[in-house]
């Protein structure tokens, strides 16, 4: 049945499964559950996509309960839908939008004669399989659990399946047509300009509405039962079209059950068609001129002379890896596109914190008030260390050679990448919170304390991730699924101890003076010593930061 | 086989080629030579659907490369000077899925693997990934994934990059087989010695134009110089290499 409706869209049905299967498999032959971690993980599976999947189906775990417990199915299911469709947008937009605006294979399969259509089909398969199984792992244990939330229906469970996967699938349909339009309509000299604009909106959507989730449930009306179930604004909520399919299931068939329902059915109806359709006939021919395109703003020189890196960056190691990092930036797409993904995230997170009011100056209020302001103090911390785990990685990482066979320290190679991120990111946002500091706090030497305090903590934390796992910028070969597993763990881990501590800071040493004159002096003590450790640590590890190439 | 009219590619404003017309017939090993960055790999590029030419038109076996692109690349084999290759495959693979992509059945396209990896002598390692493969290992497998299409053109970018003498050796005795069956080879090299002796008939390009056409001995006789090699510097004003190199030395010892 495939193979007919495939002909019908003029699909090469045996290229399409070859090609798919062939980009599987090389997906699945980088990486490796030690890939996490940072040791030598050539030729192990994919061990970033079973950690994902682990993680998630440990939250399918409390979601599944929330389903059970909560006998409001239309509430539950669509919570459930936008979490699934958050999910799934930031893992497509972290990381596999580049599958689809990538022509780094364009050289192997360019000149063979693979219709354009097919060659976008293949691409979408690959996400989707993704997308699948991250779906997959979300959702079935709520799936399960819809089956006997109001007694055993097994219509219902059938009707979540189709709701959560049809919500996954739908946000990841949507964010690949959107970039591939660009490659289609947007001249490939400006299309790197372009997509970084669509990739910092997108992110701005995406975290936007993970951001108004909480106030939408939070909403009396809502949290009171008096859910707005026939109101006609839902048809703005997709999630709540998917939901839609539950109430269906329920017996509830009126004008606004089934109308979002068909909503949700048509946009990926129309997406679909316009992806099989007039979008994927031009994809192969584009792909080949941003290719061109690359190659030509590749070949331009420019004098490493004139290039004003910075006063740390300004010789040696440092100024190679800042220089490095500038270009990687500059011209590595998916690079560019992750670290786009993670910048907007700071100014959600800032955004959040003051829409709940000033910031509670912690040296009077304690943790009382901590709220949402708690955000300023996360973002400091979790950051900087999403952004440094970036740089780990690269499809040029065979490039690395140089920083192997050239006479450079590989320790201060690794100390310059951590200290790029201090230097062009936490201490821009530490600037940015400072200033609010200042205004909402009640004394400025509060202020003062505070933000020297997060520096620290912030530094000491990238000096332990480093610790941890030290790596030559750029060294290691990019594996699928990675970067969104790095984002995952370390939004997952990071708030627990970073809150933690921050209550126990403020709880217990800023209501002393002196303890506080002490923490300060601890934490330089730490930051010096974490250094000193670091060199000797790398130094040790050396026989193990190989090249990889 | 080959026929090019007033290509021209330009990047940006920079001319890449320029008016390139060419005629190949089938059986003839063509040799395209030109310096670095003179618009070799611009021209077989065009020629393969990899890029798309600013203007000018390019036919391969009587099909259009601009309108006709699939029928072009059924009968094209081409060996990218990079030999890009999905490495995290082993050579099997590789070539299963090359098959694949052309349509080859299962059966004949088992066969045919065997035969190419025993040809250059990569049997014992076609179910190892291309990774942990020398350049010249992965070069015979490029080489590998042209033939196995049967191609009725073959595009050869630096074909003999990172091979050893033996399998230099046997590529060349299977091109001259391969243009005495009618097919046609687009050789580009900067190996000289082995264009002489190979290619029927040669181009000289240089910053995107096409200096010069002819037999090896109609070019060496032109110029009056004693061989392809010493040709080729006058023609594409190459300086004394000795004197180039006794400056570049001075010149460090300077600093």
């Amino acid at each position: 049945m495939i193979r007919r409706l495939f002909n019908h869209l003029e699909i090469d049905y045996a290229q399409w499964r070859a090609l798919s299967l062939a980009s599987l498999k090389l997906d699945f032959r980088v990486g490796g559950m030690r890939g996490v971690l940072g040791h030598d993980d050539r030729g192990r599976p994919s061990g970033q996509l079973i950690s994902v999947v682990i993680f998630y189906v440990f939250t399918g775990i409390f979601l599944a309960g929330f389903a059970i417990m909560n006998k409001n199915v239309f509430l539950t299911s669509t919570l459930l839908s936008a979490y699934i469709m958050f999910m799934i947008g930031s893992i497509v937009l972290v990381e596999y939008n580049s599958v689809v605006v990538s022509p780094d294979d364009y050289e192997i399969l360019g000149y063979r004669p693979i219709s354009s259509r097919t060659f976008f089909m293949a691409r979408l398969t690959n996400v989707f399989f993704y997308v699948g199984v991250m779906t997959a792992a979300m959702a079935l244990l709520p799936i399960g659990a819809y089956f006997f939330t109001l007694g055993f229906r097994p219509l219902l469970g059938l009707a979540a399946l189709a709701a959560f996967f049809t919500a996954g699938f739908s946000v990841a349909l949507f964010m690949i047509v959107l970039y591939a339009a660009m490659l289609s309509y947007v001249h490939p000299n400006r299309l790197r300009r372009v997509l970084s604009y669509i990739q910092l909106g997108t992110s701005f959507v995406i975290f936007g509405s993970y951001a108004l989730m909480p106030r939408i449930v939070g909403n009396d009306r809502l949290t009171a039962g008096l859910i707005p179930e026939d109101k006609p604004w839902l048809l703005l909520l997709p999630p709540a079209w998917y939901a839609s399919y539950l109430r269906l299931a329920i017996g509830e068939i009126r004008v606004t059950t089934w109308a979002p329902a068909l909503a949700s059915l048509v946009v990926v109806g129309v997406l679909l068609v316009y992806a099989v359709g007039n979008l994927s006939l031009d994809y192969s021919r584009r792909l080949g001129a941003l290719r061109a395109r690359t190659e030509e703003t590749g070949s331009r020189r420019e004098s490493l002379r004139t290039r004003s890196i910075g006063f740390f960056f300004s010789a040696e190691e440092p100024r190679a890896v800042a220089l490095l990092i500038r270009s990687q930036f500059r011209y590595d797409q998916k690079f560019r596109l992750s670290v786009l993904g993670i910048l907007p995230l700071t100014v959600f997170y800032l955004f959040m914190a003051l829409s709940s009011g000033p910031i509670p100056d912690p040296f009077l209020a304690g943790i009382k008030g901590f709220g949402n302001s708690v955000l300023v103090y996360l973002a400091v911390l979790l950051f900087p260390l999403m952004l440094q785990t970036n740089l780990r990685n690269s499809d040029h990482f065979q490039a690395s050679w140089i920083f192997f066979a050239s006479p450079m320290q590989r320790d201060r190679l690794v100390l310059a990448a951590k200290n790029f991120v201090v230097v062009y990111f936490l201490l821009p946002y530490l600037l940015l919170i400072g200033i609010l500091f200042c205004y909402f706090y009640a004394a400025l030497w509060h202020a003062g304390v505070q933000l020297l305090v997060l520096a620290l903590v912030a530094h000491i934390v990238l000096q332990i991730a480093v610790f941890v796992s030290p790596e030559v910028p750029f060294s290691r070969p990019v594996k699928k699924g990675e970067r969104s597993a790095r984002m995952i763990l370390i939004m997952m881990i990071m708030p627990i101890v970073s809150l933690g501590l921050l209550s126990g800071i403020f709880l217990l040493v800023y209501p002393s003076r002196l303890l506080t004159a002490v923490l300060l002096v601890v934490l330089v003590v730490l930051t010096f010593l974490m250094e000193r450790l670091l060199t000797v640590r790398i130094k040790r590890r050396l026989g193990a930061l190989q090249y990889q190439g | 086989m080959i026929e090019t009219r007033g290509l021209t590619r330009l990047f940006g404003g920079k001319v890449a080629l320029l008016d390139l017309d060419l005629d190949i017939r089938p059986g003839e090993i063509f040799g395209f030579l030109g310096p670095n960055g003179a618009g070799k790999s611009t021209t077989v590029k065009i020629l393969t659907g990899l890029l798309e030419p600013t203007r000018g038109t390019a036919r391969i076996a009587g099909f259009d490369v601009a309108a006709q692109p699939m029928e072009v690349k059924k009968r094209l084999g081409y060996v990218p000077e990079n030999g890009a290759l999905y490495e995290n495959l082993s050579p099997a693979e590789y070539l299963e899925l090359v098959a694949c992509l052309h349509h080859i059945l299962p059966q004949a396209a088992a066969a045919r693997i065997d035969e190419l990896l025993g040809l250059f002598q990569l049997s014992g390692n076609r179910n190892q990934r291309m990774t942990e493969f020398s350049k010249g290992m992965k070069q015979k497998v490029a080489l590998s994934a042209a033939l196995i299409t049967k191609p009725e053109v073959l595009f050869l970018d630096e074909p003999l990059n990172g091979l050893d003498a033996n399998a230099a050796m046997l590529v060349k005795a299977l091109l001259k087989q391969m243009a005495a069956q009618g097919k046609t080879v687009f050789f580009c090299s900067h190996i000289l010695e082995v264009v002489e002796r190979v290619c029927t008939r040669i181009a000289i390009i240089n910053e995107g134009r096409m200096i010069v056409e002819g037999t090896p001995q109609e070019i060496i006789q032109s110029t009056g110089e004693s061989n392809l090699e010493e040709a080729f510097g006058q023609l594409t004003g190459v300086r004394d290499a000795a004197e180039s190199t006794a400056e570049f030395l001075a010149a460090l010892e300077r600093e």
